[in-house]
This record gives C-alpha cells, sequence and structure tokens, in this order.
C-alpha cells in the first residue's frame, strides 16, 4: 500500500470514526441519559414509597392524632377571640360582671404599639399572635370583686390580670370597692390554612 | 465458466517464438482480443481468473526434511527465490505455497512426510499487463496464476487419491510446455519434479523437416497445426504405422522424436530412484495424467523405456483440462497479480472492512439506543404504575405532615403562651388571703396588686387603730408577719408609717410591699409539694 492509499485509508478511518462518533453522540448517548435520568427517578420514587407506605400503615392513628390537635388548635383560637374581636369582649365582660354583682363603670381598650412580629415563612408553620388591653373600672363588695377578677383570669381565653387597684368607697349601705384593672388579652391563633386543608378534612372522617 | 462448467468460448493462436522474444508485443494482441469478447460475451464487471503460461516465470519447488515449520520452509523457499533472482521479492509478484504432502485423512495424524513447498516469481511488468487488459476488457481480477503451479497442485492431489494404499505411485503430467513427476507411497508424496518438456517440444520436433524413408527419399515440411493434429491422433507412432495422408510411416517420424522421448525417460528415471525406497521401486506403477495423458501410445512407450508397468491411464485426470484445475485450486496462494492491484486489493479490502466496521458499530449504537429506548419506556411505564401507587399512599403521608405541622405550631402557641403567662399571678388568691388575714383593727385603704417589670407585687395602704404608737407598731408587725407565712406573698417590707387622727381616735399609718409568687412558680411548687408527700409516704 503506498503513501496515497494509506491517507486515503486514514482518511476515511477519520471519516468513519466521525460518522459512528456522531451517530453515538445523536441518537444512543441523549437516550442513555434520560435512560439514566428516568432510573434514577424511578429508584427515588421506589424509596419514596417505600417511606410513604411504612406512613400509610399508621394512617388510623395519624387521622385520630388529627383530629385532637385540630380540637386543641380550636380551642387556642376560641381562646384568642376576645383579644380579637372587641364586641365578644364587651360582651363576656357584661356577661361575668352580672353573674358577680359588678357595676361596671368604664371599659377601655388600650391602644399598644409593641404588638409581636409575625413574619411568614415558607418552611416553618407561623401562628398569628396577638394582645389587646383593656382598662376597665367598676365597683362591687369586696368578695365578689375577687370572683370578679378570678373569672377574668379563668374564663375569658388568654387573659392576664395585669394589675388591680382596690380602693375602698365607704358607703354607708354597703360596703363596696372601686377596682381599677388592667387586663391584657393574647391570642395564638393557628392559621386557617391548615383547618382547610384537605388532608384535615380527610382526617375529619377516618 | 458457465452453468458450473468450462465453455471454450474463444481462442487465438500465438506466435510461440514471438512469445519467447517479445511477451508485450505478443500479449498486446490478446489484451486487445480479451476487450473484444469481453464485449461480445458481456462480461464487463465479471471477476476474471487468469491463468497463464509464460517460458519466463521462474517456478521452484523444494523438499524439506519432516518437522520443518511453514514459517521456516516459506523462509527457505524465499530466500532461494532471492539467491535465484538476485533481488529482493518486495516488487515482484511471487508466491509460496506450501504443497499437500499427504492425503487428508493421514493430514491428522503427526505429519511424518517431507514439506514440499512451491515457489514462482514473475515480472512485475508482465503481471500488470494481464491486470490491465482485465483491467480495460471492463472486468476485475480476481487472480494471476501460473500454469506450472495449478497443474502441480492439481498433479499432487491426484497422486494422493491414486496413492491410497502401499502402491507406490508415480505420476506424470504433461501439459503443453512442461511436464510434472509426482511420487507417492502410503499416502504420503514423496517428491514433486518439474521437467520442462511437454506436448509443445513433441510437436515442435515434427516442425523440422522429416526424411521420406523410401525409393525417392523426399522431405516433409508439416505445419504447427498439422504438426500438432497428427501429434494428437497419432500420439508416439510405431515404426510401422503408415499415415497415408502424408505417405510417411512411424520410421519416419520416431527419429525426431526419440530424444524428447529419451529425455523425459531419463528425467523420471532419475528421478525416480532417488526418490523411491529400493523395494518400492520394484512395486512402482506409472499413471498419466493432464493432457498429455490422451497422447496415444504414451504410456505404453514411456513404460517400456523405464521399465515400470504403466497403470490405467487416469480419464478424469486426462480430461481435466488446467483451466478447470485453475477454477477448482485455491488461488489466493499462488496469485501472482501485480503489486499495484495488490495493493488496490488490500486498499480495497481494508476499505470494505472498515465500512463493514462502520456498519457494524452503527448497528450496534443504533442497537443499543433503541435498547435504551426501549428500557425509557419500560421504565416510564413503570414510573407511572408507582405514580398511581404512590397517589393513594401520598395521602397518609400528606396526613403525617399535617400532623407535624398541627404539633409544632401548638407547640409554639404553648410556648408563647407560657412567655405570655410567665408574669401571671393568682390575684384572686392574694386578694381572698388578704382579706381572711387582715384583722379587724387594721384598716385597708388602698391594695395594688401589679406587674412591676414582669414581676408580681402588691402593695398594701392601711391604718391600725391604736392609742399607743408601740401597740400600732406590734400589730402592723404581726400583720406582716402573718402575710409574709404566706407561701405566695414574699419579701414583705415595711414602707412609711405615720401617726394620724381617725374619726378622732389615733392611728397608725403604713405602707407594705409584697413580691407575689407568679402562676408558673405555684405550679411548679405545688408539683414539689405533691412530689414530697408522695415520698413521705
Amino acid at each position: 500500500m503506498n503513501t496515497e492509499q494509506r491517507n486515503k485509508i486514514i482518511a476515511q478511518t477519520v471519516v468513519a470514526l466521525s460518522v459512528i462518533v456522531g451517530g453515538y453522540s445523536l441518537f444512543t448517548d441523549p437516550a442513555r441519559k434520560t435512560l439514566a435520568q428516568v432510573q434514577a427517578e424511578l429508584q427515588n420514587t421506589r424509596n419514596t414509597i417505600l417511606e410513604v407506605e411504612t406512613v400509610h400503615a399508621s394512617t388510623p392513628d395519624i387521622q385520630k392524632a388529627i383530629i385532637q390537635l385540630k380540637e386543641l388548635s380550636s380551642q387556642v383560637n376560641e381562646n384568642g377571640r376576645v383579644a380579637r374581636d372587641r364586641g365578644s369582649m364587651f360582651a363576656a365582660l357584661t356577661t361575668i360582671a352580672a353573674q358577680h354583682n359588678i357595676i361596671v363603670e368604664q371599659i377601655e381598650p388600650v391602644e399598644s404599639a409593641d404588638q409581636p412580629a409575625n413574619v411568614p415563612s415558607d418552611n416553618e408553620p407561623q401562628i398569628d399572635a396577638l394582645y389587646q388591653g383593656y382598662r376597665i373600672n367598676i365597683i362591687g363588695q369586696y368578695p365578689e370583686v375577687v370572683a370578679f377578677v378570678r373569672s377574668l383570669q379563668r374564663d375569658l381565653g388568654y387573659t392576664i390580670v395585669r394589675s388591680v387597684r382596690l380602693t375602698p368607697t365607704y358607703s354607708k349601705d354597703s360596703p363596696t370597692v372601686r377596682a381599677d384593672i388592667e387586663t391584657v388579652h393574647h391570642a395564638f391563633d393557628i392559621p386557617q390554612a391548615l383547618f382547610r386543608s384537605t388532608a384535615l378534612d380527610d382526617g375529619d372522617t377516618p | 465458466m458457465r452453468n458450473s462448467s468450462i465453455e471454450p468460448l474463444e481462442s487465438i493462436a500465438l506466435d510461440s517464438e514471438l512469445a519467447e522474444t517479445d511477451w508485450q508485443s505478443c500479449f498486446d494482441h490478446i489484451a486487445s482480443q480479451i476487450g473484444v469478447w469481453s464485449d461480445h460475451h458481456k462480461l464487463s464487471g465479471a471477476s476474471a481468473k487468469v491463468l497463464f503460461w509464460r517460458s519466463q516465470t521462474r517456478s521452484k519447488i523444494i523438499s524439506l526434511p519432516a518437522g520443518t515449520s511453514t514459517r521456516q520452509a516459506h523462509s527457505a523457499m524465499a530466500l532461494s527465490l532471492i539467491e535465484s533472482e538476485n533481488n529482493t521479492l518486495d516488487n515482484l509478484p511471487h508466491a509460496i505455497f506450501t504443497l499437500p504432502s499427504s492425503s487428508k485423512s493421514s493430514e491428522k495424524k503427526k505429519q511424518t512426510g517431507k514439506v514440499h513447498i512451491l515457489g514462482c516469481v514473475e515480472d512485475e511488468q508482465s503481471m500488470q499487463l494481464v491486470a490491465n487488459a482485465i483491467q480495460n476488457a471492463g472486468m476485475t481480477l480476481s487472480a494471476i496464476l501460473p500454469a506450472c503451479s495449478v497443474a502441480t497442485v492439481q498433479t499432487i492431489q491426484r497422486t494422493l487419491e491414486l496413492a491410497h494404499g502401499h502402491q507406490p505411485v508415480l505420476l506424470l503430467r504433461t501439459d503443453d510446455h512442461e511436464s510434472t513427476l509426482v511420487g507417492a507411497c502410503n499416502n504420503q508424496i514423496l517428491f514433486i519434479r518439474q521437467i520442462r518438456t511437454g506436448m509443445a517440444q513433441f510437436i515442435s520436433a515434427w516442425l523440422r523437416p522429416i526424411s521420406r524413408k523410401g525409393p525417392d527419399e523426399s522431405e516433409l515440411r508439416l505445419t504447427e497445426q498439422q504438426a500438432s493434429e497428427l501429434f494428437m491422433t497419432q500420439g508416439i507412432p510405431s515404426p510401422d504405422l503408415e499415415i497415408p495422408q502424408y505417405q510417411i510411416t512411424g520410421r519416419d517420424l520416431l527419429p525426431s522424436m526419440q530424444p524428447i522421448i529419451q529425455k523425459l525417460s531419463v528425467e523420471i528415471k532419475q528421478t525416480a530412484r532417488f526418490g523411491f525406497e529400493t523395494h518400492q521401486r520394484d512395486a512402482v506403477k506409472l499413471y498419466l495424467a493432464g493432457p498429455g495423458g490422451n497422447i496415444p501410445r504414451m504410456g505404453e512407450v514411456l513404460s517400456a523405456h523405464l521399465d515400470i508397468p504403466c497403470g490405467q491411464n487416469d480419464s478424469q485426470a486426462s480430461n481435466d483440462s488446467l483451466l478447470a484445475s485453475a477454477l477448482k485450486v485455491n488461488a489466493k496462494p499462488i496469485d501472482l497479480s501485480p503489486q499495484t492491484v495488490c495493493s488496490l486489493r488490500t486498499l480495497q479490502g481494508s476499505q470494505k472492512a472498515l465500512w463493514i466496521g462502520v456498519a457494524a458499530a452503527f448497528a450496534l449504537i443504533m442497537a443499543d439506543g433503541l435498547v435504551a429506548r426501549h428500557n425509557i419506556q419500560q421504565s416510564k411505564d413503570q414510573l407511572q404504575q408507582l405514580d398511581t401507587s404512590f397517589k393513594s399512599t401520598q395521602v397518609s403521608q400528606s396526613q403525617l405532615d399535617l400532623c407535624n405541622i398541627l404539633s409544632t405550631t401548638l407547640a409554639m402557641a404553648d410556648q408563647n403562651l407560657a412567655d405570655a403567662f410567665k408574669a401571671d399571678a393568682p390575684w384572686p388568691f392574694v386578694l381572698d388571703f388578704i382579706a381572711k388575714t387582715t384583722p379587724a383593727n387594721i384598716r385597708l385603704t388602698n391594695i395594688t396588686l401589679e406587674q412591676d417589670k414582669k414581676l408580681p407585687i402588691a402593695k398594701l395602704h392601711g391604718m391600725v387603730l391604736a392609742d399607743k404608737p408601740e401597740i400600732g407598731a406590734q400589730a402592723i408587725k404581726a400583720y406582716l408577719d402573718q402575710l409574709n407565712a404566706s407561701p405566695i406573698l414574699n419579701n414583705g417590707k415595711l414602707g412609711t408609717t405615720q401617726r394620724l387622727q381617725y374619726n378622732g381616735k389615733e392611728a397608725q399609718q403604713f405602707s407594705l410591699a409584697f413580691s407575689v409568687m407568679p402562676m408558673s412558680s405555684i405550679k411548679l411548687f405545688a408539683n414539689q409539694q405533691v412530689a414530697a408527700v408522695e415520698d413521705g409516704k
């Protein structure tokens, strides 16, 4: 084989190799890469299903827990209602006062500038926290005032009695006291979005 | 060749003298004729195998001892050819070929016979002429085979067929220009000899003037065609044979033929003497093959000269022309194609191999790609099935996630609640306790319960009715101690005291301050008390 023929063979070999490499790059290589991706996805899905199947076995327990948690959450939100709704606050306060024969002279909301900062986060669940203060002036007999304060703390959600100032009225008819009470009512609401979740709905009907 | 048989379609008479002296001119004539035949018989594109005879073809056979490897044997032949050519073989068309030395059945056994190597060399230029002629005629040159080599191969194969027993066999194949003598016994080729005597020599002998024995003693001159026809019909005539056509007898023809017969006989005798063992020589039989086998009385005459019985003429071998042998023989080892053709063939072979490789590689790539795509589809199907089953279980996972979120959120709410109520105090309990503890001689004018700096405190303002300051002080102290005794009021401190008149009576005004135990601490305290009681049990 002379030099010209050898060069010809070399050139043809190069062309042939190019054709083979090109064919591989265009036809086989993308398919192999796609296959690797699909198989990796398949493996991931299998692993996930294995994990989920373990969870799936304890579905009834989870659903019971969801119901309980939902009830607790509802209770938490209910306890914070008076902090959010002034109307509810006045109604509840009036009811308690009537129960204990207390004369409510004045109820005055106290605006608070330092409300808790609720920073929304995508990763962590958040509660919607706030508080509302009131200044309440009442008149009543000492035991009833004490009972009134007890009811404030016990029956009015997340209520903190920050201060109580008692002074006697020196009435001749009946010994009464005037009480200046400062309260703070807290709310730590669980987001309603969690209640609207399908999973939660599913949890309602296990 | 058509329909598996040879058709002697065309022939051309050559000037044998010109072929000897100026082969190129002679072949030019043949080349042009080949073109004409190719057109006439539409042979364009056909594969052509050329069988040629040239007196200039250098052919050799060497026999080497048993056990010589093929490589060594070929090297020996190459050295022999180089020595005789006085040139390297690189640029010369040449062939070196191991001749079969035993029958196929005995080949399986260990080789015990000699190794016979055939070598032949031609001129590049001459072979190029042949190649050009074939190419110009539009055909593809398959091989150029020297007739002498083909004849040798064919003769050896035929000899092995005849020498299947203990009978020693001597087979003489006579072609136009040379003869091949092969001796064999016990399925083994013992010797191979090429003799430069063929039918052409016999015919040439009759081209010289032939003296008629008779009254006029005239001379007869035969043409080449007449001599050829006479030789093929009468062979080696008996002395008494009369040939009326030319008014001669066998006695007239034999003298010119006698030296050739003598030479041939001597060659055969000498070869047989050295090739066979003594006991083999006594039993040897002579066979004739090739075109010479059909010459009348050839075997009879040689048998008489050699004193060797002549076996039945091998009609099959005799009728087998050299052309037929050339078609049967494996041409590759004895091909004398010129280097340019060989290079081109190598190139074409390489190209063919290359593109077959490319095609195979491409097929593999395609197959691999298709398999990968098939696997992708399968995986996707599986994925789809898994997705379906996944969705059924996914609800559980999302419920668990929700459960976790709710728990975490409630825990956060609980923590916030604990923080907010950290300083919450049991004010009603404090007020009840104060009411129960305050004696009748003490009048409280103000009770302040508040969270001061996140700590609950209780402040009491009041007065004690006492005529004397000492009594008032004692009452205040007792009151302070009584309040301090409570677990929820701690660190009681007496503030300012002042004497004053209250409704016309002496009184001692005072102020007290306590820290109040917050609810969180009370719970802790209660738990500790419960634990202590349980431990006491």
